[in-house]
């Protein structure tokens, strides 16, 4: 199937989906950076956006996995590409507006499933491949993340306990600059492949490259290049929800739980494997303030977040479907542009919404005070509670 | 014949967790071990040897760090 004028579109919402996956992952990066004021807001999102621009040219194995390892790259045409996509989108868009750090990956290999299966049924969906190289590492990954960091933080608290905390505090800031920065270029190499996956992909659908072929260069730069944009404009709520909202980050714990983010994600993107950079750094954090002498995190947050998780597969799956059985209505050529307007429409409305309960990067850390004070209250009371006890 | 693939690869698996644990708490030691020289090193009343050891340990723990964030990037870019 030839589509040039289709392929162009493609093309041009899987950009849109990769700056979507950019500002809403760019807490993955900056979130502990920003809390604990090692760097100023701005600061650390244009770092975060050029390191992950260099992440982008590392390695092309997750690309490689998304373009031919969950679904049948001969039976899939151009409108459940677009599909997905707009599916992706749609699902980004809206976890981004309740602030809740899900997975961009998950949204956009649902969304495709969501598509594929509309198109052509269950039988042309690797399920061996979703399974083993989607699901598994992805709920291995964040608990892998959770210990690793917790044990990190544990065993530096108690290394650094007679420093002078100026210096410790001083130290660690100065040390998350680097850990940051190394967790931007892993998530430059695993997110930014993910978008170069679903374009060749497209080029294959399109016979434009053939079966199982490589990434072509110019891919790899239009997705870097998307990439470090959308984390350039900085998804605040999101930010707000990974600093403030899990745990009190201290420097030291801000720091360990970037360093387990960026090795999990660069030792698993290695090895073609692409998870949710979201849930492994949501997992450190997690684990960073378990590490801490009093243990306190903000389970019942942990536990939305993980319902929210729960959802992204499959509603990304049902908009993804959605949206191709929209295309057939319309015909395809007709039908993606109606629903490339429908996902605008939604856009701006998501986005005026937005625009009544503004974060920005002037009051990412501001607007957490009150809760996070409410919580640390309920801690104490339930310290005091608990010391009562016989 | 041929044995089937195991649906899960519990090797690649396996390799993910020990590489993280090994580097992940590997790094958060020996930065931890250089803030503490550090603080070592900046409290008054420190001797010229008790500096010298410090001044050490920081260069040393920051080159080990520095050197094992250089080689992943080299093994992932060239593999």
């Amino acid at each position: 199937m030839h589509n040039s004028f289709l392929l162009v579109l493609v093309i041009i919402v899987a950009l849109v989906f990769d700056f979507t996956n950019g500002f809403h992952d760019t807490a993955n990066a900056v979130a502990p950076t920003v809390a604990t004021g090692a760097l100023k807001p701005r600061v650390a999102v244009l770092l975060s956006s050029c390191l992950n621009l260099v992440g982008a040219f590392l390695s092309l194995k997750v690309a490689a996995t998304v373009a031919s390892g969950i679904v049948q790259q001969g039976q899939i045409i151009l409108p459940v590409v677009f599909g997905g996509l707009i599916g992706a989108i749609a699902w980004n868009v809206t976890t981004w507006y309740f602030g809740i750090p899900s997975s961009s990956s998950h949204a956009l290999i649902g969304g495709v499933v969501g598509a594929m299966m509309a198109h052509a049924g269950g039988g042309a969906v690797i399920w061996g491949g979703i399974t083993g190289k989607v699901l598994a590492p992805s709920i291995a990954a964040p608990i892998f993340a959770l210990l690793i960091a917790a044990l990190g933080t544990t065993i530096s608290r108690r290394l650094t306990a007679k420093s002078d905390n100026t210096t410790k505090s001083w130290g660690m800031r100065v040390g998350q600059i680097g850990s940051s920065s190394l967790l931007s270029i892993a998530h430059g190499t695993n997110d930014a492949q993910k978008t170069m996956g679903v374009i060749t992909l497209a080029l294959v659908a399109n016979g434009t490259l053939g079966a199982n072929s490589t990434t072509p260069k110019w891919v790899v730069v239009l997705c870097g290049i998307a990439i470090a944009l959308g984390t350039f404009i900085g998804g605040w709520r999101i930010i707000r929800t990974m600093g403030q909202g899990f745990t009190k980050l201290s420097p030291t714990q801000g720091f360990a739980s970037q360093v387990t983010s960026s090795v999990v994600i660069l030792s698993s993107s290695h090895l073609g494997m692409p998870l949710s950079t979201t849930y492994v750094a949501t997992g450190s954090i997690l684990g960073s303030g378990v590490g801490t002498r009093k243990r306190r995190v903000h389970w019942s947050l942990a536990g939305r977040v993980g319902v929210a998780w729960l959802l992204t597969l499959p509603c990304a799956a049902v908009f993804g479907a959605a949206s191709f059985y929209g295309e057939r209505l319309f015909g395809y050529t007709v039908g993606v542009l109606v629903m490339g307007a429908l996902l605008a429409i939604y856009c701006t409305i998501i986005f005026f919404l937005s625009r009544r309960d503004q974060i920005h990067a002037g009051n990412v850390n501001d607007h957490w005070g009150e809760h996070l004070e409410a919580f640390e209250k309920s801690a104490q009371t339930a310290d005091v509670v608990a010391a009562g006890k016989p | 014949m041929t044995t089937a693939t195991p649906l899960i690869d519990w090797h690649a698996l396996g390799q993910v967790l020990l590489t993280s644990l090994v580097l992940g708490v590997g790094i958060v030691v020996l930065f931890s071990a250089c803030v503490y020289s550090l603080s070592q090193f900046r409290r008054s009343g420190a001797t010229v040897v008790v500096r010298a050891t410090n001044a050490i340990v920081m260069t040393a723990t920051l080159a080990a760090i520095a050197a094992s964030v250089v080689w992943g990037l080299y093994i992932i870019i060239h593999k």
